[in-house]
């Protein structure tokens, strides 16, 4: 492992220098069966895959380890522990697939990649490979370490860890920093009437090049994308461990590491949906029709994929805390979860009912008329019509209300109203808390009715978000006959759009928010009995893991496929014959199949790191 | 979750089922009627099913764990069913005609295929022979005012020179109207600009009737420079967010603006909403 790591560094060190000068004139070579654009396209997804744990994992490992020393409970340095051995065996797979990738590019697109390399060299040729080399040292140090500096030194081992990851944001910087630039190439300043590929070669600096309209977004948004993919590997790991966990205390600390994977997962999922529309607005700013291209031409299906992926992603971490929390016991279940919980929660959202909850209807309504002049403001920012602003206002209103209704019909029903204007506002408060009512005496009790709702909104968000603008691969495909069985009526174009998808995924996030804070709370009042939990729910954690590793291999497609027929866009055109978009199909056969791949050297690497016999001694130990 | 015995499957399925049908029939009816064509309404009652499944899973008894080489033989089945649904979702989404891309590619290119001088002597070909078909043309017009006895109505003889100079007008030898509405496909106008019909749902404005209202040469300017000019009632959008993209200079060749613009030339449907070209004061094409 160790010897691979140093042969691929050895790769990334040397060829650069070498290459810069010689690459140029490289005549491309074929890459047999498969073709050049899928052999880079592998090797780079892959080196991504690798990549993308390697440096997501040390931020929580970190976190995980001081949280142990915090706490004094040892499962925290187990998990940060067991994270960083496997870190270090896929940290050797990052390197070989890095060397394997650049190897690929140098011969198979050599007049492309000699120009990038000539125009990053002090990025690419030198600071990224000597970063790498210090990353493979800290990591090596932070790992063997572990053991030797504890007690007294623990202090010392976090130090490393913290210098492990500041290494590891830096290098995953530096890199975004050509990988943006292939996107969002630096323009000329406004008034300098120069051709964009004269201004890159000749005027733009260095820093020009880094410092595009793309990277900063890139780098946020893949850091992010990072530790949630770092906590759903983790909760996989867990899976696995616990499916072949020999006692019940192995079976406990799995199903625990399980949680706290899903757990880590799920916060960075929720800052994702910001990131990624700052992303989008980026590459609006830089280019305006790039944005129809996305949502409503070649790539629009492309988007319906990776809707349906998140949707999967988010219904799936809610059904395993839905699992999480069948196994905890609490001692007095219906008022485990009391209603002024539910009305505060709710009413965080719409403060103005929490206010008339609790009886203060002037405060109500005005909170009610700011809520509104918010909401109004919104849709002036996103310059809707008022119609598309009525729809999504009672999407984002309407299930809160009813739950809240739910929750709190016995203190409406109970209400002292005497003024006929009040009863009127009550009215049909009233009607409908007498219909969810109706629903309570079905059966359903109150924590499970505000998660079945929370399962429902996931759902609404889910099918807003997928609506697309036209049901066609391209714009090209619809023709003035087929556009009306295809397209959406023009009234509710809206619902393409992205204000549209920000409420539906916003929603989304409400919702596991919700889920997730019913859960701390149902912890905190009953014992959890770890160990006990549902089977299924560990094929939800292997499903997120699967979700994350998809997704993200779509949503390389689309940002490569952004680029249209060129290396660079709009400066540097692709004259190979794979230079058009792979459809939607085939990009899928090859994302499932890199995604197997990278599923079985995951799986090796677990298996030699954890399991086999090292099972039973831990437990022993611990 | 709860104390009471562990219901069966049909006690859980019963009342979920009823509210499914319940919700798949109303969605298809509502959505119906809201004007959605037949395959959204599909997928809005998919949804229905999607839920009827979740909701049965949320409340399904809980499986006895799989142990040892069952549990991993049960996550490589897991693994194929998440395979072969993904791939299938991919394969059934409509997909696109990659040979549409590449022709509309190999056009693009060309800029970039042919050197600078070929390039420049086709440029000064294509207009050597318009001119020359542009000559024939005015001739055949003088033939026909002469009155020499060619059943020719004025409205054809107003626009002579396209089947004239068409053959060589351009690099791909085709009637410059037909190259330039490929064009306006190519570098995709059409996402922002409509074309046909009288009003425009799209970011910029519609340019059905642009022919009328601006020349040639300030047409190619606003392709290439768009900042030279804005469309009246656009001054939000000029400067915006939804501003028109400066690429066009860097990736388009003079002989596609030429064809294009002879495209846009053409559409004169004074019906047509398009707004008035506004010039900044002292406006001259460079
Ligand atoms: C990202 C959207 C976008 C794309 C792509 C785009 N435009 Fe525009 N265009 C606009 C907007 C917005 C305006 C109105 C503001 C202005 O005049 O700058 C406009 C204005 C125009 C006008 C002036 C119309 C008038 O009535 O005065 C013309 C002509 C035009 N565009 C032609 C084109 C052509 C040709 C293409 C393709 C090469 C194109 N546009 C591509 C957004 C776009
Ligand atoms: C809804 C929540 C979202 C999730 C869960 C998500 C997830 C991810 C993940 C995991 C990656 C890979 C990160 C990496 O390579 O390190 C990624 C990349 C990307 N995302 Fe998102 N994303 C979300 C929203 C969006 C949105 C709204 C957009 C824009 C419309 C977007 C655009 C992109 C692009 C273009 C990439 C490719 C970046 C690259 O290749 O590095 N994402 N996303």
């Amino acid at each position: 492992m160790v010897v691979l790591t140093a042969c691929a560094i050895l790769v990334a060190l040397v060829a650069p220098s070498v290459l810069a000068q010689t690459i140029e004139i490289l005549k491309p070579a074929h890459f047999p069966y498969v073709g050049n654009r899928v052999a880079v396209w592998a090797l780079a997804q892959l080196h991504i895959l690798f990549a993308a744990f390697v440096l997501g994992a040390p931020i929580f490992v970190v976190i995980s380890e001081w949280l142990g020393v915090r706490s004094h409970d040892p499962k925290y340095d187990r998990l940060a522990k067991e994270v960083t051995k496997i870190t270090a065996i896929l940290y050797s797979m990052t390197a070989l697939t890095g060397g394997f990738f650049l190897l690929a590019l140098v011969t198979l697109y050599p007049d492309f990649t000699g120009w990038l390399f000539n125009h990053f060299f002090l990025i690419m040729g030198i600071g990224y490979p000597l970063l790498f080399i210090l990353e493979t040292l800290v990591l090596y140090f932070y790992w063997y370490t572990w053991d030797g500096l504890q007690g007294d030194k623990k202090g010392r081992h976090l130090a490393i860890g913290v210098l492990l990851n500041v290494i590891g944001i830096v290098t995953l910087f530096a890199i975004d920093g050509p990988t943006s630039f292939m996107n969002t190439p630096v323009k000329a300043p406004e008034g300098m009437t120069m051709n964009l590929r004269d201004f890159i070669e000749t005027t733009a600096t260095l820093w020009d090049k880094m410092n595009n309209f793309s990277w900063m977004p890139m780098n946020f948004h893949r850091l992010a994308g990072n530790v949630t993919f770092g906590g759903f590997i983790t909760g996989l790991i867990a899976a696995y461990m616990y499916m072949f966990s020999k006692t019940d205390e192995e079976r406990a600390y799995y199903d625990w590491m399980g949680f706290v994977g899903n757990f880590i997962g799920i916060s960075a999922l929720l800052v994702l949906p910001l990131m990624g529309y700052v992303y989008a607005a980026e590459f609006y700013d830089y280019d305006a029709s790039i944005g129809p291209y996305m949502m409503a031409d070649q790539l629009s299906m492309f988007f319906i994929m990776q809707g349906g992926m998140i949707g999967l992603i988010f219904l799936a971490s809610a059904y395993y805390i839905w699992m999480s929390l069948k196994r905890i016991e609490i001692p007095d279940y219906s008022t485990a979860v009391s209603q002024k919980l539910v009305a505060g929660v709710l009413s965080a959202i719409v403060p103005g009912l929490g206010q008339m909850y609790n009886g203060q209807w002037g405060a109500g309504i005005a909170f009610l008329v700011g809520q509104g002049a918010l909401l109004g403001s919104i849709f002036y920012v996103f310059s809707l019509h008022a119609h598309e602003g009525l729809g999504l206002s009672l999407l984002l209103l309407l299930f809160p209300l009813a739950v809240l209704i739910a929750s709190s019909s016995n203190a409406m029903t109970r209400g002292s109203s005497s003024s006929p204007g009040r009863s009127l506002l009550v009215l049909p408060v009233r009607l409908l808390a007498q219909l969810l009512l109706a629903l309570e005496r079905f059966g359903l009790r109150r924590r499970e009715l505000v998660i079945k709702c929370a399962f429902l909104i996931l759902l609404l968000g889910n099918a807003t978000w997928m609506t697309p603008h036209a049901f066609v691969g391209a714009v090209s495909s619809l023709t003035d006959e087929n556009e009306a069985f295809l397209s959406l009526p023009s009234n509710w174009d809206f619902l393409a759009l992205m204000p549209a998808k920000l409420t539906a995924v916003g929603l989304m996030v409400l919702m596991i928010l919700v889920s997730f804070i019913l859960y701390t709370r149902a912890i905190k009042r009953g014992t959890i009995r770890w160990g006990k939990i549902d089977f299924s729910s560990q094929f939800a954690l292997i499903f997120l893991a699967f979700g994350a590793i998809w997704t993200m291999g779509l949503m390389g497609v689309i940002r490569s496929s952004l680029r249209k027929y060129f290396h660079i866009y709009d400066v540097l055109p692709d004259l190979s014959p794979n230079n058009f978009t792979p459809t939607l199909g085939y990009s899928a056969v090859v994302i499932t199949i890199l995604a197997v791949i990278f599923f079985a050297v995951v799986s090796l690497a677990i298996w030699l790191a954890l399991g086999a016999g090292h099972t039973a001694k831990k437990g022993a130990q611990s | 979750m709860s104390a009471h015995a562990p219901k069966s499957w049909m006690q859980i399925i019963r009342w979920k089922l009823v509210a499914a049908v319940v919700a798949a029939v109303a969605l298809w009816f509502v959505s119906g009627s809201l004007g959605f064509p037949r395959i959204f309404q599909w997928m809005y009652v998919s949804y229905a099913v999607l839920g009827l499944i979740i909701f049965v899973a949320l409340d399904a008894p809980s499986p006895t764990p799989l142990m040892g080489w069952k549990a991993g033989l049960g996550i490589i089945v897991f693994y194929l069913i998440c395979s072969a649904i993904l791939v299938t979702a991919g394969t059934l989404l409509p997909q696109f005609d990659s040979k549409i891309e590449v022709a509309g590619i190999a056009r693009k290119t060309v800029k970039y295929r042919l050197s600078d001088e070929q390039t420049a002597s086709l440029m000064q070909r294509t207009k050597e022979l318009s001119a020359k078909a542009d000559e024939l043309a005015a001739k055949l017009n003088q033939l026909q005012a002469a009155g020499a006895h060619l059943e020719v109505g004025s409205v054809e003889a107003s626009a002579p020179a396209k089947p004239a100079s068409a053959p060589a007008a351009n690099l791909s030898g085709m009637d410059p109207v037909e190259r330039g509405k490929l064009v306006f496909q190519d570098h995709e106008c059409y996402n922002c600009h409509q074309i046909g019909g009288k009003k425009s749902k799209k970011r910029g404005p519609i340019l059905e009737n642009i022919g009328n209202l601006a020349t040639e040469a300030q047409l190619k300017d606003k392709v290439f420079h768009p900042k030279a000019w804005h469309a009246k009632g656009f001054e939000k959008q000029a400067e915006g967010k939804d501003k028109m993209p400066e690429k066009f200079a860097e990736v388009m060749s003079e002989e596609e603006l030429h064809a294009l613009v002879t495209f846009l030339l053409t559409l004169k449907n004074t019906a047509a909403d398009t707004p008035q070209p506004v010039f900044p004061p002292g406006y001259s094409v460079k």
